[in-house]
């Protein structure tokens, strides 16, 4: 599911203003510069873009640390989303 | 100057739509939310929130009133109906034009705006001809001076979630300074409907299960709907008819944060809190219950406790702190109003009411919040704190009125 990693990284980068080529998996999303509206922005656009809803709440404990957390997440979403289509 | 004193009150809460069921609620430790039951709720994702049960417009309104209402405009009028008779002011002999309305709303005729789209876009079918006065945002101010036969200064204050305080403040300080002798001011909010709270579901702050303020594992705000109205007065006018006075106003304090859209920021809240002491030449030892802004969410908590810290020092730890959002939630605009009523009503019973639902403390929030259970306490002040998305502060003093 690489496209799943360069599809986030693009929505981070348009996010951030920067060259998807700037932003590495192992980043940390709160080095990125990303402020509280863009990380609501950033979900949404992930949402819409793979058709999932992401468990997040600005309130809760639980945050994605790196890029690549994100990643994996949203790569386990969509892969629950296609086994519970194929079921 | 003249001195400002408050004379009525009125309120429409999901916990009690008279001042004296709600305050008795508050005091219970009544939490008011429930699955909602609005048109088209099975759309939203939220189970928690806090509904005006069983309102009932032909008890406030006739049935031509309330047709030209949004319930925004109903809650207002019918909280300001309350008021005017709590105060026994008689709009006569020259009082209604010199006496104002000045009322907070955050978003205006929500209800209206979901039904009308929904119609527009979905039935493919007409509109209604009273669609625009009842979703204009001025619409509870007008609505108000209509039913209660206020002639003076009328409009409507917006600054979302700080809209009713800075209603209050602006009443205040016309009346202090002369400009009307008296104002009925105060909030309402109606934004319990589907495209509303799918709105607050897209920010990612509504809590899943309950309103925590200031617990360790608060997962953010309930929203609600109310309105609450007050009357403000010159001692001086209020002892010519011979008022039953209620509580004095003593400071105004607002600012801006010219940050950050939604996050809140520390220094905003702290300016406000100052300058409305200042605006009432008190000392912060004199202070004795804080009604928090406390609306749940992580970020608000923590910012305004750290605020708190920075006005009152040391003595912070000294403060009654409780946030009445954990029983009625969140009512935005009205959210002010209806925090001064209890407020008051600490004031003259010597009751803190607490903040319910509370866990566990949190580092971050390590003041004391009265926990899950009210408290007596002799308070001569309380100060009401509301702090807006959009980065809009406001905080009102009220004290014991000695006479």
């Amino acid at each position: 599911m690489a496209e799943v990693a360069e599809m986030i990284i693009g929505f981070i980068a348009k996010e951030v203003k920067k060259d998807p080529g700037e932003i590495k998996p192992g980043d940390h999303i709160t080095d990125l510069g990303l402020d509280s509206f863009s990380v609501i922005e950033l979900t949404f656009a992930i949402e819409e873009a793979f058709d999932i809803e992401v468990p997040y709440n600005a309130n809760s404990a639980e945050k994605f640390e790196t890029v690549n957390d994100l990643i994996q997440a949203v790569e386990q979403l969509v892969a629950d989303k296609k086994k519970l289509a194929s079921a | 100057m003249n001195r400002v004193v408050i004379t009525g009150m009125g309120v429409l809460a999901p916990i009690g739509q008279t001042v004296a069921d709600y305050w008795n609620a508050l005091v219970a430790g009544t939490v008011g939310f429930a699955a909602p039951t609005f048109a088209e709720s099975s759309r939203v994702n939220t189970r928690v929130i806090g509904e005006l049960k069983n309102f009932d417009a032909s008890a406030h309104l006739t049935s031509s009133q309330a047709g030209m209402m949004d319930r925004v405009s109903q809650i207002m009028v019918a909280a300001a109906k309350q008021a005017v008779a709590h105060a026994g002011l008689a709009m006569n002999n020259g009082v209604a034009e010199r006496t104002a309305a000045i009322i907070g709303t955050g978003a205006g005729g929500l209800t209206t705006i979901d039904e009308s789209l929904r119609k527009l876009y979905v039935d493919n079918a007409r509109l209604h001809p009273l669609t625009i006065p009842k979703v204009m945002v001025n619409a509870p101010a007008s609505q108000v001076s209509m039913a209660c036969g206020i002639k003076g200064p009328a409009f409507v204050i917006a600054s979302a979630c700080a809209s009713s305080t800075h209603a209050m403040g602006v009443a205040f300080n016309m009346v202090r300074s002369g400009v009307v002798s008296c104002a009925l001011t105060g909030g309402t909010e109606s934004c319990v409907s589907t495209g509303s709270v799918k709105g607050w579901e897209a920010m990612r702050i509504l809590a899943p299960d309950t309103c925590r303020p200031f617990s360790r594992d608060r997962k953010g705000l309930v929203l609600a709907e109310g309105a609450a109205a007050l009357i403000f007065e010159t001692l001086d006018h209020a002892r010519a008819r011979g008022a039953d006075i209620l509580a004095e106003v003593a400071g105004f304090g607002m600012s801006s944060d010219a940050h950050d859209l939604t996050s809140p920021d520390v220094g905003g809240m702290t300016r406000a809190i100052a300058g409305a002491l200042a605006d009432a030449g008190l000392s912060p030892d004199a202070v004795d219950y804080v009604n928090a802004h406390g609306t749940g969410t992580t970020a608000n908590d923590a910012s305004e406790t750290t605020a708190l810290h920075q006005v009152f020092g040391p003595y912070a730890r000294k403060l009654a702190i409780s946030s009445t959002k954990s029983m009625v939630g969140h009512a935005l605009g009205a959210a002010g109003a209806l925090e001064q009523v209890a407020a008051v009503m600490a004031l003259r019973d010597g009751i803190v009411p607490p903040t319910m639902n509370y866990l566990e403390p949190d580092p971050a929030c390590d003041l004391d919040y009265v926990p899950n259970e009210a408290r007596r306490k002799p308070i001569k002040v309380a100060l009401n704190n509301s702090f807006a998305f959009g980065g809009l502060n406001a905080a009102l003093l009220t004290r014991r009125f000695d006479a």
